[in-house]
């Protein structure tokens, strides 16, 4: 990923307010980064034009190889079907198994996989995050944390080669947000995932091979 | 996979629930103001359809099946005279105050009240309606004093079958066979006498033309019209019947009625649709804004609102059915109209549901669509 003087202006109604000015950052394939700073600072922004689940505005935006500037809607889903989204809610449908959910987000998977495939990469993912006897669960049958590990096993099953997470370990206590991060170590790792990830707990940053801190939309410290 | 609509819908019998009861509703109202309104419309042209002929010659003033406008004997014998004609058959038409006197005693007889009914009458040696078995009608119809009754009448008769004693015209007579005709919206019954009985005058209602066979039947219509003045008309059965339905819609705001009900019906199936899906998709907006953010289409999101909206009324319009049968069943036998649902309103009203919750689910999944997937963030 390269950005380059990207900036951002918010368009509220009557008002506009630029959140980031002139950003430039550029993320190698297989890096784990983490995004940090205060409230405001315009990390969230920076994430979601990374995503493409917004369009860039000004500047250059390079993702996956490709440049984010001028794409068109279906152009810009394309995009994310590579990413790897962790938000910081699981947004779980109540009625779909454990199962069913990561089988539904299988199908956005570039080759299509067999049922016996898509039941192996599944049960592997689960295994990996300490969840494999919750499969046919429903999320009313899951604690906080067991549903947050659902939803970065929704993000990865598809090996997507960018992850980009918002708070993903807040509601997970410490030995399981240790797993979560060995998992995403791993990833980028051994399969070269960029994971840029959003957070304000410290004792993450070990784990990453580089902390970037914004403040005022601008990138303070690299 | 089962599709995500119908897993998400059918796991929650909360929500599936009231889907489903408004679209029951919904269906069962327009199938009964279908059945109905035809069922009337049936029956106002149902003479049309008991008659047991090519053609059928009326007035032309005679506009529609209630009107009593006569045709002189003089044009039947013309019309039977023509080359082309095998045998006119006159049907005459009245109405008179009828009571039956059951077996009560003659002074509770007297307090019965009397109740109007249509008479029909020909020659027993005709039979121009189809309304049972011909050899009956005649053996029922020929003994002096002796009439048929209408079994589909409406109960306001009373008791009424074979051996019954009844009162019309200051005379006694007795039921000595029983017809099938039915009753329509002005009509509780009928009965059947031979036109001896009757006493006619020297006109009829219309006359039953049958051709000889191998004769083309249009090339003969055209022969009588030209022969005869233009104060006939001559129709086929079919053509009768068609006038008749096209009569009563045009007259009596029927259509209007009816229609309006059954759009009334289709409104609340597709509102009660469109509130529950919109509610489904209130409760999970978060939910399917993140299907969007991963990359699933807004295509996706579509089909598995269209899905939901679609499973809904398929359930819905089964049980509505069910109703509806049983309604029309009821109104049928309280009534006496053929009240009946049919595969082509069926299909139809099931088209109409279908579409009308499609649509529903198309207008509320736009809030889906119109979601920032980056607020997720």
């Amino acid at each position: 990923m390269q950005a380059t003087g990207i900036g951002y202006t918010f368009p509220p109604a009557g008002e506009r307010r630029p959140v980031l000015f002139d950003v430039d950052l550029t993320l190698a394939r297989g890096e784990f980064v983490i995004l940090t700073g205060p409230s405001g600072a315009g990390k969230t922004t920076l994430i979601t034009l990374i995503g493409a689940l917004r369009s860039v505005q000004t500047g250059s935006l390079r993702v996956l190889g490709r440049e984010l500037t001028g794409l068109s809607a279906p152009e810009q889903r394309q995009i994310r079907r590579q990413v790897g989204f962790i938000f910081q809610e699981h947004n779980l449908f109540d009625a779909l198994t454990v199962f069913e959910t990561l089988s539904l987000a299988s199908q956005l998977y570039d080759v299509p996989l067999g049922r016996a495939e898509t039941r192996s990469r599944i049960e592997e993912l689960l295994g990996a995050l300490g969840i494999a006897d919750h499969l046919n669960a429903k999320p009313r049958e899951l604690s906080t944390g067991q549903k947050q590990r659902v939803a970065i096993a929704r993000a990865l099953i598809n090996d997507p080669p960018l992850i980009l997470a918002d708070e993903p370990t807040a509601s997970l206590d410490r030995e399981v947000t240790g797993t979560v991060v060995g998992l995403l170590r791993h990833r980028a790792e051994h399969q070269r995932a960029t994971i840029l990830l959003v957070t304000h707990d410290h004792q993450l940053f070990d784990a990453a091979d580089r902390v970037v801190t914004m403040i005022d939309g601008r990138i303070a410290q690299i | 996979m089962i599709p995500l609509g119908f897993l998400l819908l059918l796991r929650r019998p909360r929500r599936l629930l009231p889907a489903i009861g408004g679209i029951v509703m919904a269906v069962a109202i327009m199938l009964v103001e279908a059945s109905m309104l035809f069922g009337v419309l049936e029956a106002q042209a149902r003479m049309a359809e008991l008659v047991r002929a090519d053609f059928v010659v009326m007035n032309t003033l005679r506009l529609n099946l209630q009107d009593g406008s006569e045709l002189p004997m003089i044009r039947l014998a013309q019309v039977a005279a023509l080359p082309e004609v095998a045998r006119v058959m006159p049907l005459y038409q009245s109405e008179v105050a009828l009571r039956s006197r059951g077996d009560a005693d003659r002074a509770d007889a007297a307090r019965r009240p009397f109740r109007r009914i249509v008479v029909f009458s020909f020659s027993p040696e005709d039979d121009p309606l189809r309304i049972g078995d011909r050899a009956k009608i005649e053996r029922s119809i020929k003994t002096p004093g002796s009439v048929a009754f209408d079994r589909d009448s409406r109960p306001v008769y009373g008791d009424i079958g074979i051996g019954s004693n009844v009162e019309f015209g200051n005379r006694h007579w007795q039921v000595s066979g029983l017809v099938e005709i039915g009753p329509d919206i002005i009509n509780d019954g009928s009965i059947v006498m031979s036109s001896g009985n009757a006493r006619m005058r020297d006109s009829a209602i219309m006359g039953a033309v049958r051709l000889r066979p191998g004769t083309d039947p249009e090339a003969a219509r055209q022969h009588i019209l030209a022969r005869l003045p233009p104060d006939i008309s001559v129709l086929t059965p079919a053509e009768l019947r068609l006038r008749e339905i096209g009569y009563t819609l045009r007259a009596v705001p029927i259509g209007i009625l009816f229609g309006v009900g059954m759009v009334a019906g289709l409104f609340i199936g597709a509102v009660t649709c469109y509130q529950v899906l919109f509610n489904e998709i209130a409760d999970n907006l978060k939910m399917y804004t993140t299907l969007r953010a991963t990359g699933f289409s807004d295509g996706f999101l579509r089909r598995t609102i269209v899905e939901q909206a679609v499973l809904s009324s398929a359930l819905g319009f089964v049980a509505g059915s069910v109703v509806a049968l049983a309604i029309c069943l009821y109104i049928a036998r309280r009534s006496g109209f053929a009240v009946w649902l049919s595969p082509t309103y069926g299909a139809v009203v099931f088209i109409v549901t279908m579409a009308a919750c499609a649509g529903a689910g198309l207008v509320a999944v736009r809030r889906v669509i119109a979601a920032d997937p980056a607020d997720l963030f």
